[in-house]
């Protein structure tokens, strides 16, 4: 590159961002991996069983439920939405599931529990485009809804999962790695190009950033908005299937409160609530990072309470961070 | 002459804002029980004048007396001196009735209890004592805009205001509307009151005032009762000159083939029976006053909002009504009149925003293409000499004349046929301004349809081929040639054609 295609027009109005915002990014980008780090190594020295090959692969099996699922919420997050209802369609994911499976093939009860959970995203998205009603309130009356639904269906009885195939998606293992663990990476990938290579995300990026103005691009935002719920949709009753093939039944009361640790992970990832922004491996990291905090709880003997404690001051810290990011910006 | 003290009067009034000189040695009397007028271009210093008689802006230099003492008017003191200003927008709590907003604030008994029964009361006394009424008790979001007016006008009554300001009250209602405020002010005056008149009307200020102020370049150029003079001289006055400078001739126009028709669009309380034309080649001004349905019209042309009835038919295609994708994909691409809220991703970068139409027109493509959309954005930042850094630069960090151009720019790449500007210049210094003219010349010459709307009467003179005139949702006057002038396109928009049931939008 010369010297002259480097000059800049000195009439330019270009702001160069200063020092402490380039700190502020760089925090919010980082953050979540230096959290990891930091823990990972504080837990080697502190806790003997920790750095076992066994105790790595049963912290990254233990984040690979709400991992796959907050993937999907990511989506969400990024183009402006919100979801609740992953929780309750989670049981009746997995619910739908087992009780299928003692009436069609292993294949097709999956497929049909993992489509109700696309069509639940599909009616939360449509509400909320169409009928202009806020994502918080659509999904919050859909967690209420689908957890009915669950229970109306099981009887608020668990269903037991017979099937060994069906069995071997929870509680399998491929050359010593879990199955969800290779799930988890598999849907990783995929939703890592998705959201960073093609035209979808793109979109995705863009209706969050302004949802008016990429309407008047041509960008379809209302199907955009949708698909994202379609999304958390499927993966949440996914996720829901992997979790009862790994305990053997299938019911209606699992995951309460589970939404909250998917937005938890894809919060402390640094996806901002206000869209436009976020990326796949920080979400990846801040289910990882969740993971491992109840892991070193665990081995360190430490009350399960001190977990919700850190949990949410860490929320708090990383939200606050953004916000302080976003007002400084906001006021150059 | 009116006699006696005036019960509000501005004397030698200056105020200077960085760049201009926005009031000069200005000294204007308030006769009581009269309604004043102030009438003036944009940036004559009317609102300048409104504001520092509403005690929002301070002069630099020079008195404001009420009733013959020197006061200083403070944003907190105003009211103290019976002075009541009624904004353009309305700025009531529309959940709330009209008898809480009157009385917000000051409810008539102390304690922290509120007495409705008497609140009503105090209201309807008030109301008796004007002569006109409103709805008490139901919200005031379901008040049409005029009931709204009034219960702002009780609002100030309710503190004893003696002068009310009034911002434009009328610029956003329809015939009956504007008809029931007009006999309400008269109401006012008759009881006392004094009314400072702030209108772009001028047929409506004749009916209305009984002393009209033109002010012209922060100056006052003359003092009128409405029978010594009539809207042309006062059009005239304003303008300060017969003619406009600004008159470029057209050198010898020929538009091409018919692209676009619109017949018989209405939409409900917007606009009705707008008919018009578009043809290959030409640059196609659309203009009127506030309120007047521009913008409108031209949303529903691009397809952000529906129209009620009528068709429109783009080189034989008729785009689905309300459905934007439907209008860009027949070829229909808009340039917002709000760059920020609705043409632009301010975090996202110079590139990202020049190739997003591309990037959603282009059907099959599914994985993004970095190179070819840098290569893009510098093709036209090149183009249209965007002045950033690098094609990653976000959007935030340029100046609003380069953003207007990535606004405009990104639509070059996917070649639409017809190319709608809603106010393009807005904020936006003169130089870029000249640069963005030059750019829609290339549009229309490369053989597309600019429909160009703006406020600005002087730019759609200089820039546009032909002008439509819209006036109360009507398209009232087309020009074009040597009757496209600063003048007639001034004269055609204030021309009164309010219709019935043509109600406000």
């Amino acid at each position: 590159m010369n010297a002259k295609s480097t000059h800049l027009d000195s009439d330019t109005v270009y702001i160069n961002s200063n020092q402490s915002n380039r700190i502020a990014v760089i925090l919010r980008n980082y953050a979540v991996v230096a959290a990891v780090v930091i823990l990972f190594i504080v837990l080697a020295i502190t806790s003997p069983g920790f750095l076992s090959i066994e105790n790595i692969l049963n912290i990254i099996r233990q984040a690979s439920i709400v991992a796959i699922i907050a993937f999907a919420m990511t989506f969400v997050f990024i183009a402006g939405g919100f979801d609740l209802s992953v929780g309750s369609v989670f049981a009746l994911g997995g619910a739908l599931a087992a009780g299928l499976s003692h009436v069609f093939t292993v294949p097709i009860a999956m497929l049909i529990a993992v489509l109700a959970g696309g069509l639940v995203g599909f009616i939360n998205g449509t509400i909320i485009t169409k009928l202009g009603i806020n994502a918080f309130v659509t999904t919050l009356a859909s967690l209420q809804i689908v957890r009915g639904l669950a229970l109306l269906y099981t009887d608020a009885a668990p269903i037991r999962v017979p099937d060994p195939a069906f069995r071997w998606l929870g509680a399998g293992n491929i050359a010593g790695v879990p199955v969800p663990v290779i799930l988890m990476i598999t849907i990783f990938s995929f939703a890592w190009f998705v959201l960073s290579k093609t035209k979808y995300g793109r979109f995705v990026y863009s209706t969050g950033s302004n949802s008016i103005a990429s309407k008047i691009a041509g960008v379809r935002v209302d199907r955009i908005v949708v698909s994202t719920y379609v999304l958390t949709g499927l993966m949440a009753a996914f996720a829901g299937l992997i979790f009862a093939a790994r305990i053997g039944v299938g019911a209606a009361d699992v995951g309460q409160g589970l939404e909250l640790s998917v937005i938890a992970a894809v919060l402390v990832g640094g996806t901002s609530l206000a869209g436009g922004e976020g990326s796949m491996w920080r979400t990846a990291a801040g289910a990882v990072f969740f993971a491992l905090l109840a892991n070193g709880f665990n081995l360190l003997n430490v009350p399960s309470f001190w977990q919700n404690v850190a949990s949410g001051v860490i929320i708090l810290v990383m939200v606050a961070v953004d916000s302080y990011n976003r007002k400084r910006r906001d006021s150059a | 002459m009116v006699t006696g003290i005036p019960v509000l009067a501005a004397r030698g009034v200056y105020k200077r804002f960085p760049g201009s000189l926005a009031l000069s040695d200005v000294t204007v009397e308030f006769p009581v029980g009269n309604v004043t007028a102030l009438v003036g271009e944009n940036g004559a210093g009317k609102s300048t004048l409104m504001r520092i008689l509403a005690g929002l802006d301070r002069p630099d230099s020079g008195i404001v007396e009420r009733a013959g003492v020197a006061v200083d008017l403070t944003e907190t003191a105003t009211l103290n001196h019976g002075i009541a200003l009624i904004p353009q927008e309305i700025n009531l709590a529309l959940a709330l009735t009209a008898t809480e907003n009157i009385l917000i604030n000051h409810e008539p008994n102390a304690g922290l209890l509120v007495n409705s029964q008497k609140e009503r009361e105090t209201v309807k006394t008030l109301m008796e004592r004007v002569g006109f009424s409103v709805p008490l008790d139901i919200p005031t979001r379901h008040l049409d805009v005029a009931q709204q007016r009034i219960v702002e006008i009780l609002r100030a009554l309710s503190r004893d205001a003696d002068i009310i300001i009034m911002d434009e009250a009328t610029a956003s209602l329809g015939f009956e509307a504007a008809r029931t405020l007009r006999v309400t002010t008269r109401a006012l005056v008759a009881t006392g009151k004094t009314v400072i008149y702030v209108s772009h009307y001028l047929d409506e200020v004749l009916a209305i005032a009984d002393q009209i102020i033109v002010l012209r370049d922060g100056q006052v150029v003359a003092i009128r009762t409405p029978s010594e003079t009539d809207s042309a001289e006062l059009t005239e006055l304003m303008l300060g000159r017969p003619l406009s400078k600004f008159i470029t001739k057209k050198k010898n126009f020929h538009p091409g083939k018919q692209i676009a028709k619109v017949s018989n669009l209405s939409k409900t309380r917007c606009y009705s029976n707008v008919n018009f034309e578009l043809r290959c080649g030409e640059i196609v001004g659309i203009t009127g006053l506030v309120g007047s349905g521009v913008s409108h019209v031209v949303r529903s042309l691009a397809g952000v909002n529906r129209s009620d009835s009528g068709h429109i038919l783009v080189d034989g295609i008729a785009p689905k009504n309300g459905s934007l994708k439907a209008h860009i994909d027949a070829g229909v691409a808009l340039v917002p009149g709000d760059r920020k809220a609705e043409g632009l991703l301010l975090e996202k970068s110079v590139s990202w925003n020049i190739s997003l139409p591309s990037i959603a027109m282009t059907r099959p493509r599914v994985i993004i293409n970095l190179t070819w959309m840098h290569t893009t954005a510098q093709t036209v930042m090149t183009r249209l000499k965007i002045k950033a850094p690098h094609p990653a630069t976000l959007v935030r960090n340029l100046s609003g004349g380069n953003q207007q151009k990535i606004v405009i720019g990104r639509w070059l790449m996917s070649d639409p046929k017809i190319l709608i500007l809603d106010e393009p210049t807005r904020g936006i210094d003169v130089g870029a301004k000249e640069e963005i003219f030059g750019v829609i010349r290339t549009f229309a010459e490369e053989g597309k349809v600019v429909l160009y709307a703006s406020s600005e009467f002087a730019e759609i003179a200089t820039v546009c081929d032909r002008v439509l005139v819209m006036s109360h949702g009507h398209i009232i006057a087309q020009l074009q040639g040597d009757d496209m002038n600063e003048h007639n396109i001034l004269l055609a928009a204030y021309e009164q054609k309010r219709i019935e049931n043509a109600d406000e939008c």
